[in-house]
């Protein structure tokens, strides 16, 4: 497994309207495949706009709207930008 | 006129559309090709596959349009058919329907395209969202930068195909050439593909169709397909040389660029984008929330989301369930002024048996339920094209997480409430097979219109007083059991998570009327393609088991005497004409009971009676459980054949008296139960068997019937104890 710097945190921790990026993804191969062509991208800013009570979780990337459930979003570190 | 030849010569391509899911694909593919489409299926995998024609110019052009798709992967059937498509069968154009509301995002699966080679048009659609968007775009600069000319389209007020056309044409004659552009990774990167291009290339002879550079980006990215492919088309030792190579460059790259070669791959293809963009276009600064986003904050509010989508559910089947009543009810009475007609018109005997007990009365009683069906497909429709069906999904992958499936999940399970033939279609939303799987066999228990009937029948007979919340608790056991399942069924046979929650949540947009009534007529033309066929088919088997072997003069007494003594008596006027009516009918009952008794299908139901009986059935309602095979609505009708009989006293009152003195409370619910819990008809499992497999159908059909038997089991056993 590999270390995840602390300073990241996991996108299901992340809070509504802050602004962050999208730092490591840790999810395999194929799940990553995926996420990419939804324009998740070490890099790319993400905008938490809506959680949904302890369900799925509604982000801001690359101009687009994706709704994640919580497992996917716990493979996706952020760190916030200030 | 000998200088006019040269344009008369008619001449035949393909173009095949790609673009992602909400680009507006569908809607420039019916454009273009109008009503002339035909939709069939994928061999082998339930991907639809749409093809048009269309005629302009000296041209005729076939469209094909593909799956949309976000990227090339192997990530699901659709993207996996679609990449085949292109590089199996090599449309002459490929035409790329790129949403240009969101060009960033979009152009990644362009960049995918560019890549194999393929003559290409880009179309900007949404050309109007674009332009409000942006100050000043450069499309000879962007045409060029991605090798492909771009033009502009709004597909929903159908703008821009001529355009489309005319350029899919000069691409087509090569009087429009761009160079050719590839995408740069970065030094690691290229060092890798540049090792695995040389490899391959010793393969060249099997692998003709594939271009080496895409081939190799795909190993790198781990492609699953790709890998399975060539180890299929290459002996043992390339293979290993090839996984060898491949190895070595996955963990150099992890190595050095401490990332998968696949995020550093889809970095390089945004880059490319990004930098593309911004040389050819002048952004608008705007920081408005978009109208997508206001409706968004009500939609899927923390509060109001689930209620108004419960609120949207309960319109829904309001609207199916009792608008549709009216045209399902002109039908209904159509069909029998027909059939009237029509018995007037035969003459007695077996064909005018067939043709109205048996054509008539099987596919006719499924055909009259075409209007609800469609104005389900409509709705659906709606939902779908607007963008709130994504919505929908969001809204209920939590609950739907706690019994182990998916947000998609509910769509098919809603639906099977209506019809379960289209909840299985639309379990194809999901790409994981487990979840799928799962989906299509718990929906059995969503009760599906063809089974009301049933618990009209039995709840007003032998619950008259609380008729409403009986049939509603069979619903409610129904998705009990539902979630039961479910739940069994994870932790038994389809083992693991469900699949993470991913989805785009596109901008609203508003449906266009041709689009919603295209996607209803598909689906419907495939329901009234069933009732011709396996209904069909399974009509005449019915009625063919009930006929034969025919009781000649094989009654237990002899009835017709009876009836000529009556007749005489009443004659001479030694009886009332009330009591003679009701001694004929009598009789006619016992003729009509003995005549099925003696038929196959009388006899079947004699042989089957001892599986039924620890449930408390007699043969009749075994029989008519069998029967039931062929649709939940032909229980109610079999019923009426062995309680009520003769075609010309067909009571509705007697029938349901008969009913209520045969069997007791106990035994009406239980058999509502049964009915409730085994697979819905055998034309779900021809659907269930085309979308999942021989191997899946069977399962299906043994779990709901041994889940059925016990349930019913215990129930009428414990029952018992108390009555």
């Amino acid at each position: 497994m590999e270390q995840i710097k602390t300073n990241f945190i996991s996108l299901v921790n992340a809070q509504v309207n802050k602004k962050y990026r999208i730092e490591k993804m840790t999810g395999g191969s194929f799940f990553n495949m995926r996420l990419l062509s939804l324009g998740f991208i070490p890099g790319e800013y993400i905008e938490v706009i809506n959680q949904y009570g302890r369900g799925p979780i509604t982000v801001y990337v690359k101009g687009n709207k994706v709704a994640l459930g919580r497992g996917a979003a716990a493979k996706i570190f952020i760190s916030e930008v200030k | 006129m000998p200088n006019n030849n040269k344009n008369n010569i008619i001449k035949e391509f393909t173009i095949a559309l790609a673009g992602s899911p909400n680009s507006g694909k569908t809607t420039i593919f019916n454009n273009i090709t109008g009503s002339r489409q035909h939709v069939g299926n994928y061999p082998g995998v339930t991907v639809e596959h749409k093809t048009g024609r269309r005629k302009y110019k000296d041209y005729v052009i076939n469209v094909v349009d593909l799956p949309g798709t976000y990227t090339l992967t192997a990530y699901s059937m659709e993207e996996l058919v679609a990449r085949d498509y292109i590089i199996n069968k090599k449309p002459e154009v490929l035409v790329n329907v790129v949403d240009s509301s969101n060009l960033a995002r979009n152009l990644y699966l362009t960049t995918q395209l560019i890549e194999l080679s393929v003559p290409m048009v880009i179309v900007f659609n949404m050309a109007d969202i674009l332009k409000k968007n942006v100050d000043n775009i450069n499309l000879e600069l962007l045409s060029h930068l991605f090798g492909a000319p771009i033009v502009l389209t709004i597909g929903n007020k159908n703008e821009g195909m001529d355009k489309l056309l005319d350029m899919a044409i000069k691409v087509y004659e090569r009087k429009y050439t761009e160079k050719k552009v590839l995408i740069k990774y970065g030094d690691e990167i290229e060092n890798e593909i540049i090792k695995l291009e040389n490899l391959l290339q010793l393969k060249s002879d099997s692998l003709k169709q594939f271009n080496f550079r895409w081939l190799s980006i795909k190993l790198l990215e781990q492609d699953k397909e790709v890998l399975k492919y060539l180890k299929n088309v290459s002996d043992e030792n390339f293979y290993n040389n090839l996984q060898k190579l491949l190895n070595n460059s996955l963990s150099h790259i992890k190595n050095v660029m401490r990332d998968s070669p696949e995020v550093i791959i889809a970095e390089a293809r945004y880059g490319f984008i990004n930098g593309a963009l911004k040389e050819a276009i002048i952004e608008k600064k705007n920081n408005e929330i978009s109208i997508s986003d206001r409706i968004d904050q009500v939609l899927i509010n923390k509060v109001l989301g689930l209620p108004i989508f419960i609120f949207i559910m309960w319109v829904m089947f309001q609207i199916v369930f009792k608008l549709g009543d009216y045209p399902v009810n002109w039908l209904g009475s159509g069909l029998n002024k027909f059939t009237d007609l029509l018995s007037k018109v035969i003459p007695e005997g077996l064909l005018k048996s067939l043709l109205i007990d048996g054509i008539i009365g099987g596919v006719g009683g499924i055909l009259v339920f075409t209007p609800k069906i469609m104005l389900l497909f409509i709705f659906i429709a709606v939902l779908e094209d607007s963008g709130y069906m994504a919505r929908a999904a969001f809204i209920m992958d939590r609950i739907m997480h706690k019994i182990g499936l998916h947000g998609k999940s509910f769509i098919p399970l809603l639906i099977g409430f209506g019809c379960t033939i289209p909840a299985y279609m639309s379990g194809r939303t999901l790409e994981n097979k487990s979840d799928r799987l799962i989906t299509m066999h718990i929906n059995t228990f969503m009760s599906c219109g063809g089974r009301l009937p049933i618990y009209i029948l039995f709840a007003s007979v032998f619950f008259p007083k609380n008729s409403g919340n009986v049939i509603f608790s069979i619903y409610l056991i129904g998705i009990i059991m539902a979630i039961a399942m479910a739940k069994l069924l994870r932790a038994t046979r389809f083992k693991g998570e469900a699949e993470p929650f991913v989805m785009e949540l596109p901008p609203y947009r508003v449906p266009t009327i041709k689009g919603v009534l295209i996607h209803m007529w598909e689906r419907t033309w495939l329901y009234i393609k069933k009732a011709g066929t396996v209904i069909l088919a399974l009509s005449i088997l019915m009625w063919v088991l009930f006929t034969f072997p025919m009781i000649g003069n094989h009654y237990s007494e002899d009835y017709n005497l009876q009836l000529k003594n009556l007749n005489n008596s009443y004659l001479s006027a030694k009886i009332s004409k009330d009591f003679y009516d009701s001694e004929v009918l009598k009789i006619q009952k016992e003729m009509a009971v003995e005549k099925i008794e003696y038929s196959a299908a009388g006899r079947i139901g004699h042989f089957v009676e001892p599986i039924f009986k620890p449930l408390g059935f007699d043969w009749r309602l075994s029989l008519s459980s069998l029967a039931g095979i062929a649709g939940k609505e032909v229980v109610v009708s079999t019923l009426g054949t062995l309680f009520s009989i003769t075609k010309s006293e067909k009571n509705p009152v007697d029938f349901k008296n008969s009913i209520a003195k045969q069997f007791n409370p106990l035994i009406g619910y239980n058999f509502m139960l049964f009915s409730l819990l085994y697979f819905p008809c055998i034309a779900s499992l021809a659907v269930f068997k085309r979308e999942a497999g021989t191997k899946e159908m069977i399962f299906q059909i043994g779990f709901t019937l041994s889940l059925a038997w016990v349930v019913s089991l215990i129930v009428y056993q414990i029952g018992r104890l108390f009555i």
